[in-house]
């Protein structure tokens, strides 16, 4: 079998042609779908995280609202609570932290782990 | 769907509009991410950071240039750290452009060019070795078929870098490929002499 030879603009006809060819090799047929899958897990961890914030925020502006009443003056009842509070401060910080993360690990982490869902290419 | 609603749209969270722009732009992202790192995997690694990165940034999108053009530069500038990550070179001087694919010189690649096919395979594998600036002009150019404005946009190159990256590129994939396939181009060889 005879070799074709092309003549010399053929050659720069042939690498025009080969310049706007797509490559041969595609996305993978999952690519959208697994982005999509990790733009709604982003979505759902910032509702997650904005829902925590803020049921925070109510919780501790209602402490914040109740020892402001206590230390209020001339309540002289509250004095022993608030003494008892800033003696053992660590405690009570250590206490408020535990509550803390347990609230965060039950509203966002559970909630959003639960979420997460295997790609399988059944959707 | 226009450009601004779809930004809307996609910064409301809703991902239907989300999905459209992914699929409207994916294949421009593709190519330029395949051209410029080739490894597969890698590529499509890429691809995946550079939508997350748009989804991320898109309230950022001041409407200036095109939203295709916006992305592509996303696009363009992440491959270029990745590329500079891994300690690859990005301005390599053309003088260093000496082809060698997968282990195997593209010389034993050209004798085996027998026909239009492999001479297009050879091609391709001979732009996959150009410097890393001629792939990219030569992609946005040629194969999304962009204006030198829109690709100044993209790279950040003047027009007159890139209009000598598109001819010096072809002169490259030419002379390469003359010199490559001395037994199959006889007719080029004494036009070129």
């Amino acid at each position: 079998m005879e070799k074709e030879i092309p003549p010399l603009n053929d050659l720069d006809a042939l690498i025009l042609e080969t310049l706007k060819e797509k490559p041969e090799r595609e996305l993978s047929y999952l690519f959208t779908d697994t982005l999509l899958q990790k733009v709604e897990r982003r979505l759902r961890w910032r509702e997650l995280f904005r829902e925590f914030a803020l049921k925070v925020g109510i919780v501790t502006g209602s402490l914040i609202i109740l020892l402001l009443c206590l230390i209020f003056p001339g309540r002289e009842a509250s004095r022993p609570f608030l003494t008892l509070l800033t003696a053992n401060w660590q405690l009570v910080t250590g206490f408020g932290l535990l509550v803390l993360f347990t609230f965060f690990s039950d509203q966002v982490l559970l909630k959003f782990y639960y979420f997460k869902r295997p790609i399988s290419p059944e959707g | 769907m226009d450009d601004a609603t779809l930004i809307v749209q996609v910064q409301a969270g809703n991902t239907h509009a989300y999905r459209f722009l992914v699929e409207k732009h994916k294949n421009l992202v593709w190519h330029i991410a395949l051209r410029l790192i080739d490894r597969q995997e890698d590529a499509e690694d890429l691809c995946q950071e550079v939508f997350l990165r748009v989804f991320r940034d898109i309230g950022k999108f001041r409407g200036e240039s095109r939203l295709s053009t916006w992305i592509g530069a996303i696009a363009y500038n992440m491959c270029i750290s990745h590329l500079r990550k891994k300690g690859k070179e990005i301005m390599v001087p053309v003088d260093d452009y000496t082809p060698v694919i997968r282990g195997k010189t593209v010389r034993e690649s050209a004798e085996r060019a027998m026909d239009r096919a492999s001479m297009k395979k050879l091609i391709h594998r001979l732009i996959s070795a150009l410097p890393v600036q001629y792939r990219t002009v030569i992609t946005l150019f040629y194969l999304e078929e962009l204006s030198y404005k829109e690709i100044e946009e993209i790279t950040g190159m003047p027009d007159g870098t890139i209009k000598s990256y598109l001819n010096r590129g072809r002169q490259m994939l030419r002379e390469k490929l003359v010199q490559l396939a001395p037994d199959i181009y006889p007719v080029l060889i004494f036009s070129e002499t």
